[in-house]
């Protein structure tokens, strides 16, 4: 017996505009929209207004969360943020976030910058500060506005991605087993390339130059400025490192494809998540897809489809959930989480 | 045997009938756009579980020259 982290509540949160399919036709009339559909699974997604960041949706999803009643903001003793849209390079948007949501000043806070594979990473932190005793009580947030980098003629993202947010507490309790774990990770920078905005950062600064637009042979329009992602390649390196990740990740934890009641992978297109459960050999009952109102959320798309598959009751107490993101960098991770 | 299957599911994708599908048949922008592209890669994933790369298959002028690539991946 010993002090073991677990989730305990889940709150998402999307901003109010929202982008159907619908309105793509209308940008985009000579699109097949509906193939499209079939395709990624995806018929909505949320897009953060002109003057909503990424902190916004962050208070916006914490106040959710402290609104259910399971969690105070008092608890709090460490906030972790996880973005790849921050408001500023610095300060720390964790920092704005502690002090509009009135978090006690004695909270640490931070952000992480990961993607689809941010989730996971940040319940590896989490369960480290538990675990072993520094602190009781995490938030962890995940907040993305990705919506922002892309250019309005970049038909394929814009088709994927989705804003939005969410936030986990994460608490400790007596248990003997584990709660959270074991992890597996994965990182190959040689994909950097693969899902990347070049400029803006330090290594491509904002310039006239940057703003200067391209059309590529797709028919897609963007500048360095905006979000590239080569899908065919992200979806060849998704077909190779995911099989593995949950093979590795069964074996550490010393458990069979069948001891798992529910797989939750990073929601980024139905297509691939069908793709893998075949290759994985996952029955459908025990697969979770449901990113049909939220798009590609990027980090939140897990604990999203968490609170989902809560609220559905699919999940009972006891239940053992394998999350596994994937993604930008290339980064990847992989859990178990029981239910409690 | 595989190569037969895998073909009928080709020409599913492509939207033909599958006796139409042979080595020359031509692939365009049209037919084989960037949606036909990823479904290709999982299918060949599928059936030969070796990874091809993207811009070299959707530069691919006929099915030939998929196979061809097919065949490369699985000699590597």
């Amino acid at each position: 017996m010993r002090n073991r982290a677990y989730i305990k509540d889940i709150a998402s949160y999307l901003p109010a505009q929202k982008l159907t399919n619908d309105e793509l036709i209308k940008d985009y009339p000579d699109w097949d929209v509906e193939k499209i559909y079939n395709k990624t699974g995806i018929s909505t997604r949320a897009i953060a207004g002109k003057n909503e960041c990424a902190s916004d949706l962050a208070v916006a999803v914490a106040e959710k969360l402290f609104e259910k009643g399971i969690c105070k903001r008092e608890e709090v003793e460490f906030l972790i943020l996880c973005t790849q849209s921050p408001d500023y390079y610095l300060p720390t948007t964790a920092c704005i976030v502690q002090d509009r949501l009135k978090l006690p000043t004695t909270c640490g806070a931070f952000d992480i910058n990961l993607g689809c594979s941010g989730y996971v990473y940040g319940l590896s932190i989490v369960k480290g500060m538990i675990e072993s005793g520094i602190v009781s009580n995490v938030l962890l947030i995940t907040s993305e506005t990705y919506s922002k980098y892309l250019h309005p003629s970049d038909r394929s993202v814009r088709t994927i991605f989705g804003d939005g947010a969410a936030a986990t507490f994460i608490s400790s309790i007596e248990s003997e087993e584990e709660l959270i774990g074991p992890f597996v990770f994965g990182t190959d920078g040689s994909g950097a390339d693969l899902l990347i905005v070049p400029a803006g950062g330090l290594r491509m600064p904002v310039s006239q130059e940057t703003g200067i637009e391209q059309t590529f042979d797709d028919g897609a329009i963007r500048s360095p400025q905006n979000l590239f992602m080569d899908g065919a390649e992200i979806f060849n390196f998704t077909l190779k490192s995911v099989p593995s990740a949950v093979k590795e990740l069964l074996k550490k934890s010393k458990m069979t494809i069948d001891d798992i009641d529910m797989y939750i992978f990073h929601q980024a297109n139905a297509f691939m998540l069908e793709t893998l459960r075949k290759k994985i050999k996952i029955p459908k009952e025990k697969f979770c897809v449901n990113n049909e109102e939220y798009g590609n959320t990027v980090s939140s798309t897990i604990p999203m489809a968490i609170e989902l598959e809560l609220e559905k009751n699919s999940i009972k107490k006891g239940d053992k959930l394998m999350l596994v993101g994937f993604g930008v960098g290339l980064s990847w991770a992989g859990t178990i989480i029981r239910y409690v | 045997m595989e190569f037969k299957e895998f073909l009928a599911e080709l020409a599913d994708l492509l939207e033909v009938d599958a006796e139409d599908l042979n080595d020359d048949y031509e692939l365009d922008s049209e037919n084989f756009d960037s949606v036909a592209v990823v479904s290709t890669i999982a299918l060949i994933d599928e059936y030969f579980d070796v990874t091809v790369n993207g811009k070299s298959l959707s530069q691919a002028k006929t099915v030939g020259e998929i196979m061809d690539l097919i065949k490369k991946a699985k000699e590597d």
